[in-house]
């Protein structure tokens, strides 16, 4: 269903625009047997991802300190980034890859941001 | 070897590859979930950026292959080997500053020790006395 839309989206986009980030796969890397293997690795990856962000989510509403929820918040930083990686092999597109650099360095600048919080309110 | 044997054992490699990232991805979560305290919880955090986060990466970079996406891929895996202990330890720093109350089966707090008596950290077992940075340079 998720190539289903990707193809739908990717066909109504300009041909200049996107068309470029596409990658270009011969006629046998795309019918050996081992392609169906990792798209759904990746499928299973998408629901692995899925867990993750309840547990992630969980820990974050629940707390019980402040400092749980630094933690959480991070740790759901780099969860979107493994989204990304997943969503950039099964779209075989480009334009999700520049997300994972700049989300990893977001989630790095509100660990400190955050860190920097605790540390001055002095009391969790 | 032909095309298609070259193509499986790449397939091969991006499915073990992103296997042993999901997996420490899927620990990681666990352990933030189900571990005692926030110090505790750290460990999990780290897990899942270091190993998790790189075995994925390492994943896309061997699946797509250009230049592109392996200098992209190599560049946020160094960031982020450099990134992620750093954001750690300032987290539990400054919990610990923020007097972060410990699991209760936890062994010890030394840093709250020394705080208490700085004469326990002003040697270590060579016997030399430690000297601020100001009085080295």
């Amino acid at each position: 269903m998720i190539h289903a839309i990707a193809s739908a989206l990717l066909a109504a986009t300009p041909a200049g625009e996107i068309g470029d980030e596409r990658v270009a796969k011969t006629a046998v890397e795309t019918e050996v047997w081992s392609r169906h293997l990792v798209l759904g690795v990746v499928d299973l990856g998408i629901f692995v991802l899925g867990v993750a962000f309840v547990l992630c989510l969980w820990r974050l509403v629940k707390g019980p300190t402040l400092a749980d929820r630094g933690i959480a918040s991070d740790l759901l930083a780099m969860q979107v980034v493994g989204l990304a990686i997943l969503l950039t092999i099964r779209l075989e597109t480009l334009v999700y890859f520049d997300t994972v650099l700049i989300v990893a360095i977001l989630g790095f600048a509100s660990t400190t941001a955050f860190a920097q919080y605790i540390g001055r309110r002095r009391a969790v | 070897m032909d095309a298609a044997t070259a193509q499986i054992l790449v397939d091969l490699a991006v499915a073990v590859m992103l296997l042993v990232g999901l997996f420490f991805m899927l620990v990681g979560a666990i352990g933030l979930h189900r571990l005692p305290d926030a110090y505790n919880r750290l460990h999990g955090a780290s897990i899942c950026v270091t190993l998790g986060l790189t075995g994925m990466l390492i994943a896309a970079a061997e699946e797509l292959g250009s230049w592109a996406v392996v200098s992209k891929a190599l560049m946020t895996i160094v960031f982020t080997f450099v990134a992620t202990p750093i954001g750690s330890h300032l987290l539990a720093k400054a919990a610990h500053h923020g007097r972060l109350i410990q699991w209760d089966q936890t062994l010890g707090d030394e840093l709250a020790e020394d705080k208490a008596d700085p004469a326990r950290s002003s040697t270590d077992e060579t016997g030399l006395e430690p000297r601020r940075i100001s009085e080295v340079a």
